[in-house]
């Protein structure tokens, strides 16, 4: 029947549409991310390893605070804190702090902290020049680690901004990859 | 058009339950989805009652919190996917084919699977209440990393949630290509009733977002059992994805629910005010352009986790903007009526109340667009208030409306038209007092999806149980009338309602098994 065959076309047509979709929801994956490194949405910062050195940047009178936020994922054995809660800053000055690790358990830690900024559009005039954060740390059973930060914050820093918060979580890597 | 009428084209059909099991019949596969949808409002009613048993005084009384939680979740789950969608589902099997002068749905075996594969999705999520863990008690959102710690029902919760999308893509395909082959001679696209525009529009959300949907679940899928980081921070993944992509999916989805009733109502107004409906052309791109909307404003559902202020902004003034084609359908409605030859059958009350009622849910909706103000509504029971409003008053008044407008002509019996009244003021009473003192405790602040309160919103919450328990009785009163006129009852005339128009009113009532063999000439 002539009506069959047209219906049946119209189906498969929109089979086609529909798994289209279903791969989209796929795409929208390295999407986001991609949208989430430009913008720095999420207080994404992963982007800007490579912009600090170019930047010269004037000394302002600026004053303004930064707070340290730690996370551990695994409490009962890790502890993770900052050596100093805040620091009152000026913008484009290079500062040093570190954070310090302590590895409770009686088995070798492999682990990483990953960083978050508040508010998020503050994210992008953060520039860690030198951060625990991008490498994974090696942590002996009951041994203790300081873990360096050096960092400036940009003059371009929009002036309503008085207070900045970096968080890191510290995550048990082996945990992960153990459990597939 | 040559259409070859075959010769097993009769009026036979088999009896007992396989008529039902191996049917390709439209007016069968109507009917399996419509009661489908009536056992599932009342399962997902008796979900609400312990809801609000819970909630009628503060402190703990009858069920843990983690079961409440669970309660909360199924009921969204059941009344979205297993009653609101299959009714309209239903209402689109029925009418549809008569209201385009089409034999029956252009695939009648994907129609029959499309069905019948519902009953199995809802007995694999209802029987998540009996295991291990507990039914799932993240939310109907399901949001990582909460849902991601359901017990033994993870699983089946995701593979129901496949198929409810499985079935309603197929569903939605089917009623596409009814729409556009199976037109009767000289049926133009602009002269389609509108609940086949609206359903048309609804099928195409449908396919472009149950995808997505199924793409997400998948992913929560691959990351409790296959060790993928999709939504995983610690593996570099993100939740807050998992919320654009549900959202882009959610969005258009309260869209599917609403749209056929804009159909219904847009077809039971000018029979009864007995005038033609007010700006056709006008209603079919409003419920386009409200279609379109709908795919960019998903974010407005999450304005607080951490949006750019350009991004609130955006999604701010696109979802106001959503309020000029649905005002452009409140006006054109409330236009029919002006000055017509009004009369208040029970089809015409339930039509009225959604206009009144529906405007008020959409006006809650504005107030929840704004940015800022949305912080201070977020997660309260002002959102309970807002999309209860648009749903209860919304969706279902208008599934309620359709069947009494349509039940003559199903069954050939007129309902008992003061029992349908009396259905009718109870139901408005009481919905109204279940859900607008949520209103109020919304905006002092009471969370939603908490078992307990503290005691300043104790009164208007013990008023909303007293409401909801009444609207629960008062729909018993429904299922009587539904079946009392299937049985039998005053015959209904061919045109029924004095005022009808369209295809389906120069069938006999009840239609017989097999309608249009031969196409209908539309002038």
């Amino acid at each position: 029947m002539k009506d069959m065959k047209m219906n049946v076309k119209t189906a498969k047509k929109l089979i086609i549409v529909c798994f289209g979709m279903f791969l989209f929801s796929f795409a929208l994956v390295p999407l986001y991310n991609v949208i989430c490194d430009v913008t720095g949405l999420n207080g994404n910062t992963s982007n800007l390893r490579e912009k600090t050195e170019q930047h010269s940047e004037k000394i302002s009178n600026e004053k303004l605070n930064i707070q340290f936020i730690s996370n551990e994922i695994n409490k009962d054995k890790i502890d993770f804190k900052p050596s100093e809660f805040e620091m009152t800053i000026s913008p484009g000055k290079v500062y040093s702090t570190y954070f310090l690790v302590r590895n409770k358990s009686s088995s070798i830690i492999e682990g990483q902290a990953i960083p978050s900024v508040s508010p998020n559009e503050a994210s992008i005039y953060l520039n860690k020049i030198k951060c625990f954060c991008f490498e994974k740390q090696i942590i002996e059973p009951g041994e203790v680690v300081k873990l360096p930060l050096y960092f400036s914050v940009s003059e371009k820093l929009p002036v309503r901004i008085k207070t900045l918060t970096l968080s890191y979580t510290f995550f048990d890597l082996v945990k992960v990859s153990k459990k597939d | 058009m040559s259409s070859v009428v075959k010769d097993t084209h009769h009026d036979d059909h088999p009896s007992g339950i396989m008529r039902w099991i191996r049917t390709t019949n439209h007016k069968d596969i109507g009917t399996l989805y419509l009661w489908f949808a009536m056992i599932m409002f009342f399962i997902g009613g008796f979900m609400a009652l312990i809801i609000r048993s819970e909630l009628f005084q503060p402190g703990l009384q009858f069920v843990d919190p983690q079961f409440f939680n669970s309660m909360t979740t199924m009921h969204a789950l059941v009344m979205l996917f297993g009653v609101v969608m299959p009714a309209f589902t239903g209402l689109a099997n029925w009418l549809i084919p008569m209201m385009v002068g089409g034999p029956d749905m252009a695939l009648p075996r994907m129609n029959n699977w499309s069905f019948w594969i519902l009953p199995f999705a809802f007995s694999m999520l209802l029987s998540t209440l009996w295991m291990d863990g507990g039914a799932p008690a993240g939310g109907w959102t399901l949001y990582p990393p909460l849902s991601l710690q359901t017990g033994d029902a993870f699983p089946f919760l995701i593979f129901s949630i496949h198929f409810m999308g499985l079935s309603s893509i197929m569903g939605a395909i089917n009623v596409i290509a009814t729409i556009l082959n199976m037109r009767a001679p000289g049926m133009t696209l602009m002269k389609m009733p509108l609940f086949v525009w609206t359903w048309l529009i609804t099928a195409f959300l449908l396919i472009a977002v149950m995808p997505v949907l199924a793409g997400g679940v998948t992913m929560l899928l691959t990351d409790k059992f296959f060790g993928t980081s999709f939504f995983n921070a610690a593996g570099g993944g993100d939740p807050v994805m998992f919320q654009h992509i549900f959202w882009f999916f959610g969005h258009p989805e309260v869209y599917i629910l609403i749209l056929p009733s804009f159909g219904v109502v847009s077809s039971i107004i000018p029979t009864f005010a007995r005038k033609p409906l007010f700006g056709y052309s006008s209603m079919v791109y409003a419920t386009a352009s409200i279609a379109f909307l709908s795919f960019i404003v998903w974010a407005h559902h999450m304005f607080t986790v951490g949006i750019p202020l350009a991004g609130e902004l955006f999604f701010m003034f696109a979802t106001m903007l959503i309020a000029v084609p649905t005002g452009v359908k409140v006006f054109n409605w409330v236009t029919t009526m002006w000055k017509g030859a009004m009369t208040f059958e029970t089809p015409m009350l339930f039509a009225i109340a959604f206009i009144v009622m529906f405007t008020i849910g959409g006006f809650s909706g504005l107030m929840l667009a704004i940015t800022p103000a949305d912080f201070q509504y977020h997660d309260t029971y002002f959102v309970v208030a807002h999309f209860h409003y648009v749903l209860v008053p919304g969706s279902i008044f208008a599934i309620m409306a359709a069947c009494y407008y349509w039940l003559p002509k199903w069954t050939g019996n007129m309902y008992p038209e003061t029992l349908g009244k009396i259905h009718f003021w109870l139901s408005t009473f009481f919905v109204n007092l279940t859900f607008f003192p949520m209103h109020f405790v919304g905006l002092a602040g009471m969370p939603r999806r908490i078992p307990d309160y503290s005691l300043q919103f104790a009164d208007y919450n013990m008023i909303a149980s007293i409401g909801a328990f009444g609207f629960g009785i008062a729909q018993i009163l429904f299922l009587y009338i539904v079946i009392k006129t299937i049985k039998g009852g005053k015959k209904a005339t061919d045109q029924v309602w004095d005022g009808a128009d369209g295809l389906e009113w120069t069938l006999p009532s009840p239609p017989p098994y097999h309608s249009f063999n031969t196409p209908p000439v539309v002038k």
